[in-house]
């Protein structure tokens, strides 16, 4: 059973995701872009799998294409949830 | 899984069916494969090719282009993840033992260096290497079992 998606659950999701991507606990904010963080194409590929496991939010490549920040991430699974 | 002809008179069908079997069903198959390693942080693909391919054999255009784009694939692929601690290799056979080379004509026999077709088990040998943990650092390469039919 997926988990309801909140804004407030999905960016606790995302934080908690990143420091496996070796990210830096401290620099995380919704305005930090992914590249700031060295978050990489492949990272987003499996912080989207993480999401989809959690949620049942199914991101496409393009999606996460135009993403830049950890902001724009939360708010578009928060959008393709509803 | 093969269905040869010349490529003047190969149909639409025989050449989707070869490529849908040999290429695309081994991406499907990669893509899905690849979620459980990369979160894994470890992870062996070990796709089988095939010597035809990166050379020519006549009348099987099809399955050339399906198992050199495996290699293509497997290089790519292996580029992708190899920072997740999943390899991905290829092994490339040459003539084996098997329903499908049953009936190989004895002059290609003696093309081959080694004079002799393959094993299963000389395949076999190859995929245990590259899916052991020896092989770690051994990732996006091929690995031909052809009695030197390639060398």
């Amino acid at each position: 059973m997926a988990a309801t998606v909140t804004p407030e659950a999905v960016e606790k999701t995302v934080v908690e995701a990143l420091p496996q991507f070796g990210v830096d606990e401290s620099q995380i904010s919704r305005d930090a872009t992914f590249e700031e963080l060295d978050v990489d194409s492949l990272d987003l590929a499996e912080l989207s799998q993480i999401i989809e496991d959690e949620y049942g939010v199914q991101l496409k490549g393009d999606d996460v294409g135009k993403i830049k920040t950890v902001g724009d991430a939360i708010d578009l699974v928060v959008s393709r949830a509803g | 899984m093969n269905a040869d002809g010349l490529a003047i008179q190969m149909d639409d069908e025989a050449w989707d069916r070869v490529i849908a079997t040999n290429l695309t069903a081994a991406f499907r198959l990669t893509r899905r494969a690849m979620r459980p390693m990369i979160k894994a942080r470890h992870g062996r693909i070990v796709n089988i090719a095939s010597v035809v391919g990166p050379r020519a054999n006549a009348g099987q255009s099809n399955y050339a282009a399906a198992k050199a784009g495996l290699i293509g694939m497997t290089k790519t692929v292996a580029a992708e993840v190899a920072r997740r601690g999943v390899t991905v290799n290829a092994v490339a056979p040459g003539f084996i033992e098997t329903d499908m080379t049953k009936d190989i004509p004895e002059a290609v026999i003696d093309a081959i260096p080694a004079r002799r077709v393959g094993a299963p088990d000389d395949v076999a040998a190859a995929v245990r290497f590259l899916a052991s943990d020896d092989a770690g650092y051994v990732t996006g390469t091929t690995l031909f079992v052809d009695g030197g039919m390639s060398a």
